[in-house]
C-alpha cells in the first residue's frame, strides 16, 4: 500500500531527533554515530538544489518522451483511431503507465524520498490521467460539467495519497474534496447563501479530523502531509470568513458586476471573523508552540488590514506604510528584547544555525531596488535602475 | 512515534545511558520555541515598508510646512541609524565578524535605505549633483560597498553590487536581470565584463581569504550577470563563438567551484546555463551543416540529454568524488 519504506522513515526521524540533541550536547559523537547505526536508512535525499535541478530536467525528458510516444502512435495507427482526441486519450493513458512504472522503479531502486524526480513522475502520471479523462470527455464534444470531472479525479487523486504521502498531491486532494462541497452547495439558492458558513465548518471539521489522525501511530508514515494539511486548513477557514473574500466572492457568484461589490449580509461578523481569527492564531501558536499557526496568523493579519483598507479610507497609504512599518519596526525590537532570555518557553535565540545567511542578502539587495522614484520622472538614475519596482502597482 | 518510546528503546539497547535518557526527555518535554526568524523577517518587512512609505511621503505636498518635517525625520532617522551601527560596530577583521547585538545590522540597513531616499530627494529639490547622475547611484554604490566591508554586512554589499551595477546602466538583481536590453550591444558588453569583474573579485577574497564569505554574494550576482548576457548574446547577435565561449568556462568555473565547495546551488546553475549554450551551440552548427534535422532527431536529443543530466545528479556524488 505504501511506496516508500515505513521502517526507514522512522529511523530516519529517529536519526533527525539525535542529530538535534547532538547540536545541543545532550548526545556524543559515538553515540550520535552508534543511532545511526542502530536505526539504519538508505533513502536518496539530495539537497534542495539538486531536488530542484532532478524536477526541472526529470520533467523535460519526460515532455520529450511523451511526444515521442505520441509521435509513434499517430504515426501507426492514426486511422485506426476514429478520432484525434480518441488518440490523444489513448495516448495520455499509455504514458500515464509507463511514467506509473518509471515512478515505481525510481522509489524501489534509486530510492528516493521526494527527491524532486519521484514528485515530478507522480504529478505527471496524475497529470496523465486528468488529460485522459478530459479527451475521452472531449470525444462527442460535450464537455462534462466541473463536478464530474471532480469526481473522476478523486479516486486517482486519493489512491495516489494514500500510497505516495505527496505533499502536493494531498493538498490536491483536499482541495478536489473541498471544490465538490462548493459544487454542490452552489446548485442550492440557499447554499450560495451560507457557502462562507459551510467553508469555516469544512475547515473547521478536516482540522478536528487531522488533530485525531495525527495521534494515530499507526499513521506516521502521513506526517508530513497531516502536517502541510493542517496549514491548509487554518488558512481555509480564515479565508472562509474574511470580509473581502466572502463580499467579492458573493458578487462574483451572484454576477453582480457592480463598480464596488454591493454590502453583503452579517457584514459585522464577518469584520469579526476577519480581525478575530488572525488574533486568535497568533496566541494559540505562542501558546502552543505551533510555528505554522504563528505565522499564518501574522500574515493574516497582514491581509485583514488590506481587507479593512479596501473598503474604508483610513489613511493615505504612503503614511499607512510608515505608520505599518514603524510599528512593525517597533514591535519586533521590544518582542526581540523581551525574548532574550526565554518566557514561557518562546525564545530569540536561534535554536537551529541558520544556512540561509548568503541568499538573506540577496533578497535584501533588492531593497535598494524598492525605494519608490514616483515623481523623478526629470530625475535619472543610470538607465538599469528601475526604482519603485518591487513596490509598483501601490502608488 | 513517541519520544519516550524512541529514547525507551535507545536507553534499552545501551546506546545512551539512563541519565542521558531523563535529561533528554526533561529537554523534550519543555522544548524551547524559537521565533527567532520570525522576529528577524517582521523586521526586515518593518524597514522595508518604512522606508517605501517615507520615500514618497518626502515627495508629497513640497512645499507645505508638514514637508520640512519629513525632511528632516528622514535625516534624523537615517543619521541615528548609521550612529546605532557606528556605536554598536565591531573591530574590523578580514575574517566574518559576528555582531552580537540584535539590531546593528538592522539600523545599518535602514540608514542605508534612508540615505537613497535622503539623495534622491536633494538631488530632485536642489540639483546638487547638477546633470551629472551617473554621481547619483555612483555615491551610494561606493559608501555602501565600504560599509559592507566596514560593518561586515553581505546584505548591504549586495545591495552596493547593485547600484554599483545600475551606475553603469544595468539591472543585476536576479527577477530584474531580464529586464536589461542585451539587443544594446554596449550594455551587453558591459554586462559580460563587470560580471567578470565581479567573480574575479569573489575569487580573489577566496583566494587571499579576504572576507571570504562574500564571496557567494559577488559569485552569485556576478555569475548570473555574465551568464545571462552572453546567453542573449549568443542568441542574437555576431561573433557567437567568443560568447559560447565565455558562457561554457563560466559554467565549468560553476561546476568545478561547486565541486570545491559541494555548493549545489552554483553546480545546478552551471548546468543549466551550460546545457542551453551547449544545446543551442549543437543546433547552430548542425543547421549550418544540412538543414534537415529532424523533429525526431531535436525530441531524441533533449530526452535523452536531460535524462543523462537526471543520472548525473542521482550519481553526482561518485562522480565529483564528494564524499557523504
Amino acid at each position: 500500500m505504501r511506496a516508500y519504506n515505513e521502517e526507514w522513515l522512522r529511523n530516519l526521524e529517529i536519526q533527525e531527533k539525535a542529530e538535534t540533541w547532538h547540536d545541543q550536547g545532550l548526545v556524543t559523537d559515538e553515540q550520535l554515530k552508534s543511532i545511526n547505526q542502530a536505526y539504519p536508512q538508505g533513502f536518496y535525499r539530495p539537497n534542495l538544489f539538486l531536488r530542484i535541478g532532478l524536477f526541472i530536467f526529470g520533467a523535460i525528458a519526460c515532455g520529450f518522451m511523451t511526444s515521442i510516444l505520441s509521435l509513434m502512435i499517430m504515426g501507426v495507427s492514426y486511422s485506426n483511431m476514429g478520432s484525434e482526441n480518441h488518440a490523444i486519450a489513448v495516448i495520455s493513458l499509455l504514458n500515464g503507465i509507463i511514467l506509473l512504472l518509471a515512478l515505481e522503479f525510481t522509489i524501489r531502486n534509486i530510492k528516493t524520498l521526494y527527491a524532486g524526480i519521484d514528485n515530478m513522475l507522480l504529478y505527471s502520471v496524475i497529470f496523465s490521467y486528468f488529460f485522459f479523462i478530459l479527451y475521452v470527455s472531449l470525444k462527442d464534444s460535450t464537455n462534462f460539467e466541473p463536478l464530474t470531472y471532480c469526481f473522476l479525479m478523486l479516486p486517482i487523486l486519493v489512491i495516489a495519497t494514500i500510497r505516495y504521502a505527496e505533499i502536493v498531491v494531498g493538498i490536491a486532494t483536499y482541495l478536489c474534496v473541498l471544490a465538490i462541497v462548493v459544487l454542490i452547495m452552489m446548485k442550492f439558492p440557499i447554499g450560495k447563501m451560507i457557502l462562507p458558513f459551510v467553508v469555516m465548518i469544512f475547515a473547521g471539521l478536516s482540522y478536528w479530523i487531522l488533530q485525531i489522525l495525527k495521534k494515530k501511530d499507526g499513521l506516521f508514515y502521513y506526517k508530513n502531509l497531516f502536517s502541510l494539511l493542517e496549514i491548509c486548513c487554518t488558512m481555509l477557514f480564515y479565508l472562509g470568513g474574511n470580509y473581502l473574500v466572502v463580499r467579492e466572492g458573493n458578487a462574483m457568484l451572484n454576477d453582480l458586476h457592480a463598480e464596488v461589490s454591493p454590502e453583503i449580509d452579517f457584514a459585522p461578523l464577518f469584520y469579526f471573523f476577519t480581525f478575530a481569527i488572525p488574533v486568535l492564531y497568533v496566541a494559540l501558536g505562542l501558546r502552543r508552540h505551533d510555528r505554522k499557526l504563528l505565522i499564518i496568523g501574522v500574515l493574516a493579519f497582514g491581509f485583514s488590514i488590506f481587507t479593512y483598507r479596501q473598503y474604508h479610507s483610513i489613511m493615505p497609504l504612503p503614511w499607512a506604510l510608515t505608520l505599518g512599518g514603524f510599528l512593525m519596526i517597533l514591535v519586533s525590537i521590544l518582542a526581540i528584547r523581551y525574548l532574550k532570555i526565554p518566557r514561557a518557553g518562546v525564545t530569540y535565540q536561534a535554536l537551529v544555525s541558520d544556512k540561509n545567511r548568503n541568499l538573506e542578502s540577496i533578497v535584501l539587495g533588492q531593497m535598494v531596488g524598492q525605494v519608490p522614484s514616483e515623481q523623478q520622472d526629470n530625475f535619472q538614475f543610470g538607465g538599469g535602475e528601475s526604482a519603485g519596482g518591487g513596490a509598483e502597482g501601490n502608488y | 512515534m513517541k519520544i519516550d518510546t524512541i529514547l525507551e528503546h535507545l536507553a534499552g539497547s545501551k546506546v545512551i545511558s539512563s541519565r542521558q535518557k531523563e535529561r533528554i526527555l526533561a529537554v523534550e518535554q519543555n522544548p524551547l520555541f524559537s521565533i527567532h526568524w520570525e522576529l528577524r523577517t517582521l523586521l526586515y518587512l518593518g524597514i522595508t515598508l518604512l522606508s517605501s512609505g517615507l520615500g514618497t511621503l518626502i515627495y508629497q505636498n513640497i512645499d507645505s510646512i508638514g514637508h520640512s518635517v519629513i525632511v528632516a525625520v528622514i535625516a534624523i532617522l537615517c543619521f541615528a541609524a548609521f550612529g546605532y551601527a557606528l556605536w554598536k560596530r565591531m573591530a574590523f577583521s578580514t575574517e566574518e565578524v559576528i555582531n552580537p547585538s540584535p539590531f546593528a545590522d538592522f539600523a545599518l540597513l535602514l540608514g542605508c535605505l534612508l540615505f537613497v531616499t535622503l539623495e534622491g530627494y536633494v538631488q530632485y529639490q536642489y540639483n546638487l549633483f547638477g546633470t551629472r547622475y551617473g554621481l547619483v547611484t555612483f555615491l551610494p554604490a561606493i559608501l555602501f560597498i565600504g560599509f559592507a566591508y566596514l560593518f561586515d554586512h553581505r546584505g548591504v554589499l549586495s545591495m552596493g553590487l547593485t547600484a554599483l551595477a545600475s551606475w553603469v546602466g544595468l539591472a543585476i538583481s536576479p527577477e530584474k536581470l531580464f529586464s536589461n536590453d542585451f539587443t544594446n550591444q554596449n550594455l551587453l558588453i558591459l554586462a559580460i565584463i563587470l560580471g567578470l569583474f565581479l567573480v574575479l573579485i569573489g575569487w580573489l577574497s577566496e583566494r587571499y581569504s579576504f572576507k571570504k564569505h562574500f564571496a557567494f554574494t559577488y559569485f552569485f550576482l556576478g555569475g548570473n550577470l555574465t551568464a545571462i548576457a552572453s546567453l542573449a548574446g549568443l542568441f542574437n547577435n555576431e561573433g557567437k563563438i567568443i560568447y559560447f565561449l565565455v558562457i561554457m568556462s563560466l559554467a565549468i568555473f560553476g561546476v568545478m567551484y561547486a565541486r570545491q565547495k559541494q555548493s549545489f546551488l552554483f553546480l545546478l546553475l552551471g548546468v543549466i546555463y551550460g546545457y542551453i549554450a551547449f544545446s543551442y551551440g549543437l543546433f547552430t552548427v548542425l543547421n549550418s551543416i544540412s538543414s534537415e534535422i529532424t523533429f525526431l532527431f531535436s525530441t531524441l536529443y533533449f530526452f535523452a540529454t536531460c535524462a543523462g543530466i537526471v543520472v548525473f545528479f542521482i550519481k553526482i556524488k561518485d562522480i565529483l568524488g564528494w564524499k557523504k
